[in-house]
This record gives structure tokens, sequence and C-alpha cells, in this order.
């Protein structure tokens, strides 16, 4: 499997969305990431009734952001 | 990580139908009655709960919770019918389950998705609280690098 070394985050939000941040790595290299975890979530078995498009961040827009967070047990 | 250093975000969402089939029957029975115990409602009389019990059809839970008697279909359609008159506590005990159910699919979900991200690469787990849209809502936070 092709190593993009691209860092992400993937947040599940109440209702059944996602929001999927690249948070280090060329544009062209976040793409592909985002691709890449979609088509994972596609194979498993996880049909998408939306997707937006890949936004740019420095464009600006809506999206989530982080008041709080706790670590999980790592399973 | 502040978000002002993303370089991308890409917003996605599952249909409604999705979450509901994580609520099988089987999932349904392992929660519901769990919650109910604890719920505050029923807390305060222990007898109702001890007098409660469940009844499994081909397609739905029926629990009969004092005067209440609870129908959840798979896929968590909720419905109370309770006692004449009490119209209001028995939406009020409708909307605390359908709620509770909706979190209980939100999980499955969540899970299903990690599932799915640890065949990409390592994964932390993070509970998270966010700004979405005006609104403060917590959700699941999953990192990796692939």
């Amino acid at each position: 499997m092709e190593k993009l070394n691209v860092e992400l985050r993937v947040f599940v939000i109440p209702g059944g969305k996602l929001q999927i941040f690249v948070d280090k790595g060329t544009d062209e290299d976040a793409i592909a990431a985002t691709k890449k975890v979609l088509a994972r979530l596609k194979a498993d078995g996880i049909s998408f009734a939306s997707i937006g498009e890949v936004e740019f961040h420095r464009d600006g827009g809506q999206h989530v952001h982080v008041v709080t967070e706790v670590q999980n047990e790592q399973r | 990580m502040p978000c002002n250093l993303a370089v991308t975000i890409t917003k996605a969402a599952v249909n409604a139908e999705q979450l509901q089939a994580l609520l099988s029957l089987d999932v349904i029975n392992q929660t519901v009655m769990a919650y109910l115990k604890v719920a505050e409602a029923y807390q305060k009389d222990a007898e109702l709960y001890m007098r409660s019990f469940l009844y499994r059809t081909t397609n739905s839970m029926l629990i009969y919770l004092g005067n209440y008697t609870i129908t959840i279909k798979q896929g968590g359609l909720v419905t109370v019918e309770g006692l004449r008159g009490e119209e209001a506590e028995n939406e009020r005990l409708r909307d605390t389950i359908a709620t509770f159910l909706a979190q209980v699919a939100d999980k499955l979900f969540a899970a299903k998705v990690q599932q799915s991200l640890v065949k990409l690469g390592r994964v932390k787990s993070k509970d998270a609280t966010v700004r979405d849209e005006g609104t403060t809502v917590n959700v699941t936070m999953f990192s990796l690098e692939i």
C-alpha cells in the first residue's frame, strides 16, 4: 500500500455525518488521502448519501472546531 | 491541533436508514432495558422496573413497564402507550428512549468507521466536543497517518 505521509482526522458527528480533515501534506496528497479514506469506508459497506467537494481550508467554509477532547482507550 | 493548520476538509453523510440498520433487535434488547434501569424517571420507582418484562416479535420489542407498553421496532422507531390522560408523559418517555437509541446508533456507526480506518493505519480515538454550525456537539475523533 502506497504511503502518503499524510496526517488526518476523521470526525464522526451525530446523525451519520463525517468530516475528514487532512492536517499535514501537500494539496495533492491531501486529496489522495481523502479519496483513500472514502474508498476504504465504501469498501467496508458504508454508503454515503452525500460527499462534498474537497475544500481547501485556506478558502474558508464551515466546519467543526474542537472545543475539548479526551483520549479513548486504545483498541 | 488547531484547524488553521488543516490542508483540506471534506464533509460526507450517510442516510438515516444506514444508522437505523445498526439498531437490530439484539442491540435494542441489550441496551434499552439497561438504560431504563438507570434512567432518572424509573430509578425513583424501582418496583416499576422490577415489574417490567420484554417480549420479542419478528421485528419489534415489546416492553411492559408498569403502566406503559413500549414498542420499539427494528431500526429504532419507538411508540409508547400509557394511561389515558398522560399523553405528555408517554411522549416524554418515547422521546427519551428515541434519543438514547439515536446515541447508540451514533456510537455503533463510529465503531464501524473505526473498524474500517484501522485497515489504513494505526488509529487513535478521542471523544471530543466541537462547535458545529453554532451548536456544541459531542463527536468521536479518529487520528491516523496514511
